[in-house]
């Protein structure tokens, strides 16, 4: 069951006259070339939440875009409504770390919740909107939702009623604009850093931060509160860290608002008893004000020194994510002095651009994006094309579900990002540079900005940088969450105001790139990585990893592991030593299935295959690739059949429509997928389905759909069995709702705890007796199998 | 001058020029969709990768270019898979019958939605000419014919079907009282000799045809009267003075006829070049080869199918050339559509909102008035003689109105059709190269888009089902510089072309429709045709 497409007409509202002032003054922003269409609509979606057709007739008066382009390209992208939308725009997240945590069901909550009209995703009452989005980048509080900007993690079909309540609840106490200050504390001495990245947001840091802030002026400490971006522990969000010159860091992990006053006494103790007692009335009067009846996730502290988080931490190596957790995001000086610009004014200073090109293929940095080509090669490819204007883009379009690197990375360390961008233009001989952002990471986007500024009032950026002849001009792109974009020939054709549409290589964007030039697009974490590289010396990098995959690698970890969240492995560390030491295995109970890595273009790698080594050729010989570095972990109550369906779902919603075997081929595939997860696939669906996959590989135009039938070619080849139950009617894993029935055992004790939460009332609150589920009541939603903590509830 | 090899042959191009540029050159034939000369490549459709050095994927030949040393794949099996498989894809999600069900349906393959259209336009001569080449008595068939093309009719659905077989009929008795009938040129005679035994609808057809290749026939009937078993049929369903009448019809080609002939196989195979056998036969009798025994299906269609088949072997047989295969033409079935898309469909279709008349009760039987029958037997129904075995070749004016014929008014019966045939079944790329290509249609049919029409444009219709998202249209209004044009909408599986702020047709086609409707690969943009 899908949601409705986000485009419908909204019943609830006839068109209101739209006042169209605000279109010329967009326009007078952003320009009147046609390649201003997206970032034109972009503000126009912020404006109006949706885009008015007069809106879009205005701009085609105003500016050389034409109706026939500012149609294809709103249409386009996803990001852009048509129609107008509720008040407030509930997303839920579709990744795949949600996915396995059960995203659909709680879709299908949601749905049933708000009775949506036939057909529509916006309430009666004009209230809400419902809509599904591919991945949020907080897959480690999954599954996740989030409502205009608050985020909910770990939500439960059952918890969604109380989810919506809280929202309105923290709408009418006027909660939602409260905004972290933005005077940010740089004093020396001890300082209690709060993340900030999207995950610790998303978990609620920004009013952490707030707390920490309000307890630390309240209590008089002198202690400086700090917001540092993402350490990697993303599953424990919002993480806190006290550190006292001279004292081990101690680290809180889920830390809600009221625990603040307790950490900052905990360490600070306050002057004086009187003071203290009348904090500690105060607090309770603040309990009770704020009636927090519903906590979105639990909360626990946990030592950083801790066995399981040590180990969390302790094997990986840090290149890309070197400064976790240590320096403010957006502090520039912080940066310079964790020997920030170091490599820049190494390349500038002491090395001609062959002499850096050299350097990173001695490294054997190969591009981290997914494919894995060499990036001295791209990079020596554009430095020798004469051409008078050459381009450098930053690709951070990270589309794929349950992967957040690139995010974190961006986030985080917005200056390293920059910083290896400006030794690529520097290298490549390019004066003029973008950097893709997807619109889904705002912080990301803002973060840059502010990063840009800063590196241009320094004179890291502009003209004449550090000195020298190199200028540079740098600007960011929004994406309009069109995975497509990712791939270097379809983000191009987005940059240049068009559909963003893949088109045949040769010729390749390194030769004709952007408005016909020569272009360098890079990952962001390749580029992340140039600086160490620079820094550190190729051999350095070159001494980490395998024969041909060098350095570390960045992964999202997430699934079903009892850890999850960013990691940074030497290449060639085993998949299970990723699962099994950094994710601490798989929950109590469960057994280890299956790895997905790569997101939906990557494949399924079986348990029997963990020891595989994580580099790119090895991959490639089990059938998956490296991709942008999701990584996915399955026990055995993920089917595999299900997860395949959902890559294939994903990559055919996400297919352009340009190619035949993509736009027909990819959906004809999960028709039969459909099928199977139905129980209504027939004799020899099976070998259509993989006569179909090979054929979609091989003949489609661009590396989407090239990749888009790998997670069901490896399912097919490592789980074949799997399929063929699903093809006699049954579901070994349980997963497919079709094929399964809900059923309770004597291990009953009558707890009642599924009867309260089932949504569907289709168990009778009978205590003491062993409950029965009325399965024309069922909903299949697999709530009280998820709840039951005696294992009585069982799939027939 | 690049060099490359394209299934072992060698061949030199152009700097620039493509693989499928280097192929034509070698004559080897690479099916394109979406290729067009003057327009940037698309390459959306796929239907003409080849593989290149060996390599893991294909490419587009049309829009790859041929580079030194290159070594294509074209005509192997993989590419050839592939090929097909992009056209099956391309059925899979291509709403449209090539032909129309009652085409389909019916057994002579009577091209019904043109013979209503030129019904409905009030052309008669060209629609007599038309049922005449598939059935060359229709006044007979109309009235006799079980009708499985009504049966096929969509129609059906929304109300009642089309009276098919009564419009045939209406075609023939006009013909029967035109002032000058249809007779179709028979080329030069052939020299070849051409014996008919049985002159019920098979020999009558296979007569007809055969003299229509400019053989000569001679109908050999053993009975007293020609017409074989529709001498049964009772006087109330076909007259006997239609059947008589174009019956004549038929003889005023030039045929012979001999009446009480009595016959043998042997015997009559050793004056003539080839012999069609209708009448009853001993199962052990072994036949001369160039003796064609056909049997005499009681469906009227049915017959005249056989005969016209009999005729095409005979033809075969005499050029020495090896029997024909039976010919079905390709096509794809359209599902069964939804109310309301028939509803858009009939609303389209501004005379499909007639609403059915009765003209089973009335016209069928009752449109034509035959004149007595004179009940003389032996005599030659081409000149009246009584000597037909020696009687001249007949004189091309000796046809005769029957009296007493008055055409029904017109009922706008015809209007009703829904006219749900191909608009271009003749000029489809993606039809010609399905049947080249031996492709399953139905292979990859899954959940298929709406039924929608677009008649808002005075030059061209658009059938979005029918569009393969080449991108040719968008391309080709851009290159007019339309002021709306049009653009993509969407993205993914449902993209489709459409025009800015959901403006008609004729708005964003105001330059380019025709160039439009030219390049579109299948019928999704056509012209408005003569009949249209």
């Amino acid at each position: 069951m899908s949601l409705p497409q986000p485009n419908f007409p909204c019943p609830c509202r006839e068109a209101a006259p739209v006042d169209l002032a605000a279109v010329d003054e967009i326009i007078r922003e952003h320009g009147t070339a046609p390649q201003a269409v997206v970032p034109i609509l972009q503000a126009l979606q912020k404006h109006y939440n949706y885009l008015p057709q007069e809106a879009l007739q205005r701009v085609c008066e105003l500016t050389e875009i034409t109706p026939a382009q500012i149609m294809g390209v709103s249409t386009f992208y996803p990001r852009f409504r048509h129609q107008p939308a509720g008040k407030h725009v509930i997303s839920v997240c579709h990744g795949t770390a949600c996915h396995v945590k059960g995203a659909e069901r709680v879709s299908e909550a949601l749905l049933r919740h708000l009775k949506l009209p036939e057909g529509g995703d916006t309430t009666e009452d004009g209230v809400f909107t419902l809509q599904r989005v591919d991945c949020l980048g907080c897959c480690t509080l999954a599954p996740v939702v989030q409502i205009d900007g608050v985020t909910y993690g770990h939500i439960a079909p059952d918890g969604v009623p109380q989810m919506l309540q809280d929202f309105l609840e923290l709408e009418r106490r006027g909660a939602l604009s409260r905004q972290a200050s933005d005077a940010e504390t740089a004093e020396e001495g001890p300082e209690i850093r709060i993340g900030v990245g999207s995950c610790c947001i998303a978990g609620g840091s920004l009013d952490v931060r707030v707390a920490l802030e309000d307890t630390v002026r309240e209590l008089g400490v002198a202690a400086a509160v700090k917001p540092v971006g993402c350490v990697g522990m993303c599953h424990q969000t919002p993480l806190v860290e006290v550190h006292l010159p001279g004292c081990e860091p101690a680290i809180y992990a889920r830390v809600q608002p009221e625990d603040a006053a307790d950490i900052v006494r905990r360490h600070f103790a306050p002057k004086g008893i009187v003071r203290k007692a009348r904090l500690s009335l105060n607090r309770a009067l603040d309990c009770l004000l704020t009636d927090e009846a519903w906590a979105p996730v639990s909360r626990y502290s946990v030592d950083v020194r801790d066995g399981a988080v040590g180990e969390f931490l302790g094997p990986q190596k840090h290149l890309a994510t070197e400064l976790y957790g240590t320096v403010d995001p957006l502090d520039l000086d912080d940066y310079l002095a964790h020997e920030g610009f170091m490599a820049l004014r190494k390349a500038l200073g002491e090395m001609v651009p062959e002499q850096v090109v050299g350097a990173i293929r001695e490294a054997g940095l190969r591009g981290r994006g997914g494919a894995g080509f060499p990036t001295a090669t791209k990079w020596e490819f554009v430095r020798q094309n004469e051409a008078e204007t050459k381009y450098v883009i930053c690709n951070g379009d990270e589309g794929d579900p349950g992967a957040f690197m690139d995010r974190m990375l961006l986030e985080s360390y917005p200056f390293r990002v920059l910083e290896g961008l400006i030794i690529a233009a520097y290298t490549v001989g390019a004066s003029e540079g973008f950097l893709y952002i997807r619109h889904e990471y705002p912080l990301a986007v803002q973060r840059i900005e502010a990063a840009i500024a800063a590196l241009m009032a320094r004179g890291f950026l502009g003209d004449n940088i550090l000195g020298t002849d190199f200028c540079l001009k740098l600007s960011i792109m929004q994406g309009g969450g069109a995975f497509v974009c990712g791939e270097e020939t379809g983000l191009i054709a987005s940059l240049e105001g068009r559909r963003g549409m893949p088109r045949l290589r040769p010729p390749f964007p390194a030769e004709q790139g952007l408005w016909g030039q020569p272009t360098l697009v890079n990952n962001v974490e390749t580029l992340a990585l140039v600086p160490w590289v620079v820094r550190h010396g190729p051999h350095a990098f070159a001494g980490l990893g395998t024969d041909a995959s060098k350095g570390t690698k960045v992964f999202s970890l997430t699934g079903k592991t009892r850890r999850g969240g960013l990691i940074e492995v030497p290449m060639g560390v085993t998949i299970r030593r990723i699962v099994e030491e950094i994710g601490g295995g798989v929950g109590e109970g469960r057994t280890f299935k299956a790895v997905q890595i790569g997101g939906p273009s990557g494949g399924c790698i079986p348990a029997e295959l963990a020891d595989t080594p994580i580099d790119y050729e090895s991959l490639q010989a089990a059938g998956a690739i490296m991709g942008s570095g999701g990584l996915v972990v399955m026990d055995d109550r993920d089917c595999m059949v299900d997860v395949a369906r959902y890559f294939l779902e994903f990559t055919q919603r996400e297919s352009c429509g340009k190619c035949t075997f993509c736009r027909i081929g990819t959906r004809r595939m999960l028709d039969i997928l459909d099928a199977l997860c139905t129980g209504q696939a027939k004799h020899g669906d099976l070998e259509k389905l993989e006569s179909l996959a090979r054929q979609v590989k091989q003949g489609s135009l661009c590396g989407l759909g090239q990749t888009a039938p790998n997670p069901v070619l490896t399912t097919l080849r490592y789980f074949g069995e799997e399929y063929e139950a699903h093809l006699e009617g049954r579901c070994p894993a349980g997963k497919c709702k079709a094929l399964i029935a809900y059923g309770i055992n004597d291990k009953c004790i009558g707890c009642t705890k599924c009867a309260q939460h089932c949504p569907g009332e289709a168990i009778a609150l009978k205590p003491y007796e062993r409950h029965i589920i009325d399965q024309r009541k069922c909903l299949r939603c697999g709530t009280c199998r998820e709840i039951c903590r005696h294992d009585a509830v069982v799939v027939e | 001058m690049p060099n490359l090899t394209i299934d072992g042959q060698a061949v030199a191009v152009p700097v620039g020029a493509t693989i499928l540029d280097a192929a034509r050159l070698l004559g080897i034939e690479i099916p394109t969709l979406c290729h067009r000369a003057g327009c940037r490549p698309e390459t959306s459709c796929l239907v003409c990768v080849v593989r290149v050095n060996g390599s893991g994927r294909l490419v587009p030949s049309c829009a790859t270019p041929a580079a030194e040393g290159m070594v294509v794949e074209s005509e192997t099996d993989e590419v050839l898979e592939a090929r097909r498989t992009a056209l099956e894809l391309l059925f899979g999600d291509h709403l449209g019958d090539c032909l129309a069900p009652c085409q389909m349906t019916c057994p002579a393959g009577l091209n019904i939605p043109d013979m209503l259209r030129l019904l409905d336009a009030g052309r008669m001569t060209e629609a007599v000419a038309l049922v005449k080449r598939r059935i060359p008595l229709p006044a007979i068939v109309g009235r006799i014919c079980a009708a499985n093309c009504e049966r096929g009719c969509r129609r059906a659905q929304l109300d009642s079907a089309i009276q098919i077989a009564c419009l045939e009929q209406q075609v023939g008795d006009y013909d029967l009282q035109a002032e000058t009938p249809y007779r179709p040129l028979v080329p030069p005679a052939t020299g070849m000799r051409i014996a008919v035994v049985g002159s019920g609808l098979v020999g009558l057809t296979a007569a007809w045809m055969l003299r229509r290749e400019g053989h000569v026939v001679t109908i050999m009937e053993p009975g007293e009267r020609l017409g074989g078993e529709l001498l049964a049929m009772p006087e109330g369903q076909l007259p006997a003075a239609v059947r008589e009448a174009e019956i004549q019809r038929v003889l005023d080609l030039g045929i012979e006829v001999r009446l009480q002939a009595a016959a043998e196989p042997d015997a009559v195979a050793q004056q003539y070049d080839a012999v069609v056998w209708t009448s009853p036969l001993d199962e052990q009798v072994t036949l001369a080869e160039k003796v064609f025994a056909v049997a005499t299906p009681d469906h009227a269609a049915r017959a005249v199918a056989s005969g016209r088949e009999v005729a095409r072997e005979i033809s075969a047989h005499l050029r020495g050339e090896a029997s024909p295969e039976p010919h079905r033409p390709f096509t794809v079935h359209m599902r069964r559509l939804e109310a309301e898309e028939l509803q858009c469909m009939s609303d389209c279709r501004a005379g499909a909102r007639t609403p059915p008349q009765p003209l089973s009760a009335t016209a069928r039987t009752a449109g034509y008035k035959p004149p007595p029958y004179s009940g003389e037997a032996v005599r030659c129904l081409e000149c009246d003689c009584t000597e037909p075995d020696t009687c001249a070749p007949p004189q091309p004016d000796s046809a005769t109105t029957p009296a007493g014929y008055e055409p029904p008014p017109y009922s706008g019966e015809a209007a009703r059709c829904l006219k749900c045939d191909c608009t271009e079944p003749d000029t489809c790329a993606l039809r010609r190269w399905a049947a080249a290509y031996a492709v399953q249609p139905r292979r990859f049919a899954g959940h298929e888009r709406k039924f929608e029409l677009n008649e808002t444009h005075p030059l061209i219709v658009f059938e979005a089902g029918k569009c393969i998202a080449c991108g040719l249209c968008v391309q080709i209004a851009e290159r007019y510089c339309e002021p709306l044009g049009l653009a993509f909408i969407g993205r993914g599986f449902t993209v489709r072309p459409g025009v800015p702020w959901d403006e008609t047709l004729a708005e964003g086609l105001q330059r380019a429709a025709r160039e439009c409707a030219e390049a579109c690969p299948t019928a999704a943009l056509s012209l408005r045709g003569p009949l249209q």
